[in-house]
C-alpha cells in the first residue's frame, strides 16, 4: 500500500500547487507469448528498443508482458527464449492507446537467427474510442501546412473550420499540446500558436474517449512535440515565397456579382526558417530538444486592405530525464511572439483599408513539467504541471471615430475602432495512477484529479469622448455610439475520473465516470458567480476482438461529455461593463440631447439552479487491419448536445406586429419589446430550456427548445505513409440540426444581443440545418516516392459540401422596435435552406532529395490550389443586400494557387 | 530480412536461467503434434516453478536499458564531426536571429506602459 501513500502526497503536493489538467501522453505495448501449440509461455524476455533506449520485460505466469508510459513512436519489439527462434516485430505506439502484440515462438533452427515477423497490428482492440491521427510523416511528405498549427485538426475526417463531429467550431474543441490545455479560457478558441515543425503526432479523438478526457464536445486534440533521443539529429529548415508565386482566381462573373470581392489575397513574401536539434546529454538517461523558428510573412488580403505582415519568433525547449529505472521526467517550455501590423478591425472586412485596422502584440510563454513513475510491475504514477500566460492588446493605427450607416451596412472615415485588450493565464495540475490488475479477466484501472485555475481579463474603450463611431442611417447622423467594458473572471475547476478497461476472452469493456466541479469566480468581487451543478460524464464502451491475430475490432460506446470551463459561460455576470450609450447628435454632428442608454452595463444575474453545457454521444465503430499495413474503419456516430445556457431578458414583454417577408412576400409575425425601459435591467443568465416569451396579457409566444444534434458515418482508410506509397482516405456523410449554432460567439455564451434575447431571433426559423454541416466530406493524402530519382509526391485533395446559410432581413427600428439592430434581424426561411457550392481542393508537393552518408537534403515545391479554381465559398445572406452586395452574391472564394519553395536538412 | 544473433550480454542471470528452464516445458508439447485452440494454463509442476520465478521479475525492468545494444547511439564527439559543427553554427545563427526578432519585430503596445 506503500503506493497509496506516495500517491497521497503526490496529490496533496500538486493540489497546494494550485493548478491542474492534461491527460495520458504515452502508449502501451502488451501482448501474449505462446508457443507453436498455443500455450502461454512465462519467462520470456521481451525488449522493446526505440529511441530512447531499449527496455525489457518477462513475461509472467500467463505468458504476458507489459511496457507502460512508452512515448509514441516506431520501435522494435524483439523475444528471446532458449530452444526458440527469437522473433522481432515492428511496433508503432500510439497516444494512449494498447498496442497489442502477440507473439508466437517457434523452435529454434540452426542456426541463431532472428525472424523479423512484419509490423505488429495497429488497431486497439480493447479501447473503445476511435481515433485518427495526422502523423509527422504526413505533415512532413504533403503539403499541409498551417501558419497557427492549430487548425491542423482540419486535417482529420469529421473535422472542418474546427467544427468536430457538430461540435461548436470554435470553442468545443480541447486543444491540448504535450498536455498543457493551451486554449483561451474565456472561450475555448485557439490561444497557443506553434511552430508546425515541432509536432511529432496529433492524435485526433474524441469519439468514445474515456473518462480521463474531458471539457470538449468536439473534439480532443493531443498534440505531441518532438523529444530528443540517443541519436543526435537535426532538421534545418526554410520556406520561401514572394509575390510573383501568387495567382488571382476570382472569376469576371464573381466579380460582376459582387465588386468587393477584387483580387485574390497575396502572399507577397513569406520567409519561415526553423532550426532544430536533438539528442542525448547522457545516453539513455537525459535527452535534449531545442527548435527555434523565426516566421515572418507578408500578405495583400482580399479587399481593401494592402499590406498584413506577421512576424513570429518561437523559441522550444524540451528535455527527458530518466534518471531511474522508474522514474521518467519532461520538462518544456515555449516562448513566442506574435506581432501582427494589418490585422482588421471593427469594419466589415470588404471595406477596411489599411486606416482602418489595428496592430497586435501577443506574447505568451507555455510551460509543462510531468513525471512518471512506475511501481514495481503493477502500477503507473502520472503527474503533470502545465499552463501558460500570455496576452493580445490590439491597438488601431487611427484612433478617431468611424461612421458607420445602418441602412446600407457601410462604414466610412476614421479609423478602426477602440482599444481592445486580453490578458489571459491558465495553470494546471493533474496526477493518475494506473493499476494493472488480473482478477477476473484483466483490468487497467485508472483514476485521477486535475484541478485548473485560469484567468481571464478583457479591456476595451474608445479613444475619446466621440466614442467608437457615429450612426447615421441613409446618410443622417443619428447618434455617437459609445461603450466601455474592463471585466475579469476565474476559472475554478476540479474533476476527479475514474476508469476501467476489463478484459475477459475477447471482449473488453471500458467503463468510467467523470465528474468535473466548475466554478466561475469574480476578482473584483471576490467571489463565485457561477456554480453550475456538478458535471457527472459516465462513460460506457465495449470492444470486441474479432480475430486472434488482433486485427479486427468491433466496438460500440455511450457518453457524456461536458464542455470545459470558459469565462464566456459568466463573464457577463462580473463587474465592469460600462453603458451602451446613444448621444444623439444633429446633422452639423452636434450633440443635441442626452446619452440614451441602449444597453445598460448592468451585472447579469446567473440562475443559482443551473447546469453546464454537455453532449451524449453513442457510436459504433469496425476496425479492421488489412493486408500491408493498411487500416479500414467505419464509424455510425450520433450525438445529441443539451444543457445549453445564454442570456434571456427574464422580464421582457413582447408585442406582435406584422411585417413583410421580402424573400417570399408573405407577412411575417415578429414582436416588438414594449416594456424596455422596465425590463432593461433584467437581463439573465440560465439553462434556456423551457424559458418562455411572454406578451403583455401574459400569454406564452413560444417555448425556447434549444437543441443541436448530429448523425455521420464516417469511412476511414489508411497506412503509415512510411513506404512507397502512403495514404488516408476518408469520407464522412453527415448533418448537424437544431436551433444552437455550432459557429458563433453567443449561439454558445451569454451577452450577446441577439440569440436567445428576443422571440425574433429564438424562435422565428430558428430550427434547420446549422452553419457549420457539410453533407459530404472527401479527404485523402497520398504520397508516392517515385524510385531511382528519390522524388516523393505528394497530394492532398479535399471535396467539401457547401456551408448551409440562411436568408436575413435587417427590419428598419421604425418597423420593429427591440432595441438592439441584432435583434431586428430575422430569419426569412428555416435555418440553413441556403447552401454554398461543393468545393473541390487540390494541393501537392513535389520533392527531390538526396542522402549524403547520415544527412538527408531536400527541396521542395508547394502548389497549393493546384488547378487556380474559384469555388465559392460564402455567399451574401442579408435580404436584399449588405451594403453594394446583394442577397446570395458571393463574398468568398476560394484561396488562390500559391507556390512556396522549401529547402530541408535532417540528420 | 534474417539479423545474425550475436549478442547475449547482459540480461539478467536468472531471467536466462528462466528462459533456459521454461524452453524445456514446451518442446515436448510442440513434438506432441496437438494444437490447442487457446492458450493453456501451465500443466506441469517446471511450469509452475518457473511462473512463480516470472511472476516475481518486474513486468518492466528499464533498468536494463542500459543492457542493451543500440544501433542508433552516437559518440559524444558529435560535435567535434563537420555534421555537429555545421548543425552547431545553424543553429547559432537561427538562435541569434530569432532573439534579435523578438526584440527588433516586437510591436510594443501602449497598453502594455
Amino acid at each position: 500500500m506503500k503506493w497509496i501513500a506516495r500517491l497521497a502526497a503526490v496529490l496533496l503536493v500538486v493540489g497546494l500547487g494550485g493548478v491542474a489538467h492534461g491527460q495520458t501522453l504515452t502508449g502501451t505495448v502488451a501482448g501474449t507469448v505462446t508457443d507453436p501449440q498455443g500455450a502461454v509461455l512465462p519467462g520470456v524476455t521481451v525488449t522493446l528498443s526505440g529511441p530512447q533506449g531499449a527496455q525489457t520485460a518477462v513475461t509472467d505466469a500467463k505468458g504476458q508482458y507489459r511496457f507502460v508510459a512508452i512515448q509514441p513512436g516506431a520501435y522494435t519489439l524483439k523475444t528471446d527464449l532458449q530452444g526458440f527462434a527469437a522473433q522481432q516485430k515492428d511496433v508503432t505506439v500510439a497516444l494512449n492507446s494498447t498496442a497489442t502484440v502477440d507473439v508466437t515462438l517457434q523452435i529454434q533452427g540452426l542456426s541463431d537467427t532472428v525472424q523479423v515477423t512484419g509490423e505488429a497490428s495497429t488497431v486497439d482492440v480493447k479501447s473503445a474510442s476511435t481515433s485518427t491521427t495526422v502523423s509527422n510523416n504526413m505533415l512532413q511528405m504533403t503539403p499541409l501546412f498551417d501558419s497557427t498549427a492549430s487548425d491542423l485538426l482540419n486535417a482529420a475526417p469529421g473535422i472542418d473550420d474546427g467544427s468536430a463531429f457538430g461540435g461548436q467550431g470554435d470553442y468545443g474543441n480541447a486543444l491540448l499540446l504535450d498536455g498543457v490545455d493551451t486554449r483561451d479560457p474565456e472561450g475555448g478558441s485557439a490561444w497557443t500558436f506553434f511552430n508546425q515543425d515541432l509536432i511529432q503526432d496529433i492524435q485526433i479523438g474524441g469519439l468514445g474517449a474515456p473518462a480521463e478526457y474531458g471539457g470538449f464536445t468536439g473534439a480532443i486534440v493531443n498534440t505531441i512535440t518532438k523529444s530528443g533521443s540517443n541519436r543526435f539529429s537535426g532538421l534545418f529548415s526554410l520556406r520561401d515565397t514572394s509575390k510573383g508565386l501568387s495567382s488571382n482566381n476570382v472569376t469576371a462573373a464573381e466579380l460582376a456579382a459582387n465588386a468587393d470581392l477584387g483580387s485574390s489575397a497575396v502572399l507577397k513574401s513569406l520567409k519561415d526558417y526553423t532550426v532544430q536539434m536533438g539528442g542525448p546529454l547522457k545516453q539513455d538517461r537525459a535527452f535534449f530538444f531545442a527548435s527555434i523558428q523565426r516566421y515572418s510573412a507578408l500578405s495583400d488580403p482580399t479587399g481593401p486592405v494592402a499590406n498584413r505582415s506577421e512576424v513570429s519568433p518561437r523559441i522550444n525547449t524540451k528535455f527527458n530525464l530518466q534518471p531511474t529505472a522508474t522514474d521518467s521526467f519532461i520538462l518544456g517550455m515555449q516562448y513566442d511572439q506574435y506581432n501582427v501590423n494589418g490585422r482588421g478591425g471593427d469594419w466589415a472586412s470588404s471595406q477596411t483599408t489599411d486606416q482602418q485596422t489595428v496592430t497586435e502584440d501577443a506574447p505568451e510563454w507555455v510551460w509543462n513539467a510531468q513525471w512518471h513513475h512506475i511501481f514495481g510491475s503493477s502500477a503507473l504514477l502520472e503527474a503533470k504541471l502545465t499552463g501558460y500566460t500570455g496576452y493580445y492588446y490590439l491597438d488601431p493605427v487611427d484612433p478617431s471615430p468611424f461612421t458607420y450607416d445602418g441602412a446600407t451596412n457601410t462604414y466610412c472615415c476614421g479609423g478602426g475602432g477602440g482599444q481592445y485588450y486580453a490578458d489571459r493565464n491558465r495553470n494546471q495540475v493533474q496526477a493518475s495512477l494506473t493499476k494493472y490488475a488480473d482478477k477476473f479477466g484483466s483490468h487497467t484501472f485508472k483514476f485521477g484529479a486535475e484541478i485548473e485555475r485560469s484567468h481571464v481579463r478583457d479591456r476595451a474603450q474608445p479613444y475619446g469622448p466621440a466614442g467608437f463611431y457615429l450612426y447615421e442611417y441613409g446618410g443622417v447622423p443619428y447618434y455617437r455610439v459609445s461603450y466601455s467594458y474592463d471585466v475579469q473572471g476565474d476559472n475554478h475547476r476540479t474533476s476527479v475520473y475514474a476508469q476501467d478497461e476489463w478484459s475477459a476472452g475477447r471482449a473488453t469493456i471500458n467503463a468510467g465516470l467523470r465528474m468535473d466541479h466548475i466554478r466561475g469566480i469574480s476578482p473584483v468581487l471576490k467571489k463565485t458567480v457561477y456554480t453550475p451543478h456538478n458535471a457527472w460524464g459516465p462513460r460506457i464502451g465495449v470492444s470486441y476482438n474479432l480475430t486472434s491475430s488482433d486485427t479486427a475490432a468491433l466496438k460500440a460506446f455511450w457518453g457524456r461529455y461536458y464542455e470545459g470551463a470558459s469565462a464566456g459561460f459568466f463573464l457577463s455576470a462580473t463587474p465592469g461593463i460600462g453603458d451602451y450609450t446613444y448621444t444623439p447628435v444633429d446633422a452639423d454632428l452636434n450633440v443635441n440631447g442626452p446619452p440614451d442608454v441602449i444597453i445598460p452595463g448592468q451585472t447579469y444575474a446567473i440562475d443559482s439552479d443551473i447546469g453546464h453545457p454537455y453532449t451524449d454521444e453513442f457510436n459504433v465503430s469496425y476496425e479492421q487491419q488489412l493486408a500491408r499495413g493498411i487500416r479500414f474503419t467505419a464509424t455510425g456516430i450520433w450525438r445529441n448536445a443539451g444543457g445549453f445556457s445564454n442570456s434571456v431578458i427574464r422580464d421582457a414583454l413582447w408585442s406582435p406586429t406584422t411585417l413583410t417577408n421580402g424573400l417570399t412576400g408573405q407577412p411575417i409575425t415578429a414582436y416588438d419589446w414594449v416594456n424596455q425601459d422596465a425590463s432593461n435591467n433584467s437581463f439573465n443568465i440560465l439553462n434556456i430550456d423551457g424559458f418562455q416569451y411572454l406578451m403583455p396579457d401574459g400569454s406564452v409566444i413560444g417555448t425556447i427548445d434549444p437543441q443541436r444534434k448530429y448523425k455521420g458515418l464516417m469511412l476511414v482508410l489508411t497506412n503509415s505513409l512510411k513506404g512507397r506509397v502512403g495514404f488516408q482516405l476518408s469520407y464522412v456523410l453527415s448533418k448537424s440540426e437544431g436551433n444552437v449554432d455550432n459557429s458563433g460567439y453567443y449561439t454558445y455564451f451569454a451577452g450577446g444581443s441577439g440569440g436567445w434575447t428576443s422571440p425574433n431571433t429564438g424562435l422565428l426559423n430558428a430550427i434547420g440545418e446549422l452553419s457549420n454541416s457539410r453533407r459530404h466530406e472527401i479527404k485523402a493524402y497520398v504520397t508516392y516516392r517515385v524510385p531511382v530519382i528519390d522524388v516523393m509526391l505528394g497530394a492532398n485533395y479535399k471535396g467539401l459540401s457547401g456551408y448551409p446559410y440562411t436568408a436575413t432581413e435587417q427590419f428598419p427600428g421604425s418597423q420593429l422596435d427591440v432595441g438592439s439592430s441584432s435583434r431586428r434581424t430575422i430569419f426569412l426561411e428555416p435555418r440553413g435552406t441556403e447552401k454554398n457550392d461543393f468545393t473541390n481542393y487540390l494541393d501537392i508537393r513535389v520533392e527531390k532529395f538526396v542522402q549524403v552518408q547520415g544527412n538527408r537534403f531536400s527541396v521542395y515545391a508547394d502548389v497549393i490550389n493546384l488547378p487556380n479554381a474559384s469555388g465559392i465559398t460564402d455567399r451574401e445572406s442579408r435580404y436584399p443586400t449588405s451594403g453594394d452586395i446583394a442577397f446570395q452574391a458571393p463574398t468568398g472564394v476560394q484561396d488562390a494557387r500559391q507556390v512556396t519553395f522549401g529547402f530541408r536538412w535532417m540528420f | 530480412m534474417t539479423v545474425r544473433l550475436t549478442r547475449w550480454r547482459g540480461l539478467v542471470g536468472r531471467t536466462v536461467l528462466l528462459a533456459v528452464a521454461v524452453a524445456l516445458v514446451p518442446i515436448p508439447v510442440a513434438a506432441s503434434g496437438t494444437k490447442p485452440t487457446a492458450p493453456k494454463a501451465p500443466q506441469v509442476s517446471l511450469r509452475q516453478v518457473v511462473a512463480r520465478e516470472a511472476a516475481r521479475t518486474p513486468l518492466h525492468t528499464p533498468a536494463a536499458k542500459t543492457t542493451q545494444v543500440d544501433q542508433s547511439k552516437q559518440s559524444t564527439g558529435f560535435f567535434r564531426s563537420p555534421v555537429g559543427i555545421a548543425a552547431l553554427a545553424v543553429m547559432a545563427i537561427g538562435t541569434g536571429y530569432a532573439i534579435y526578432s523578438t526584440q527588433h519585430d516586437r510591436i510594443k503596445s501602449p497598453g502594455t506602459k
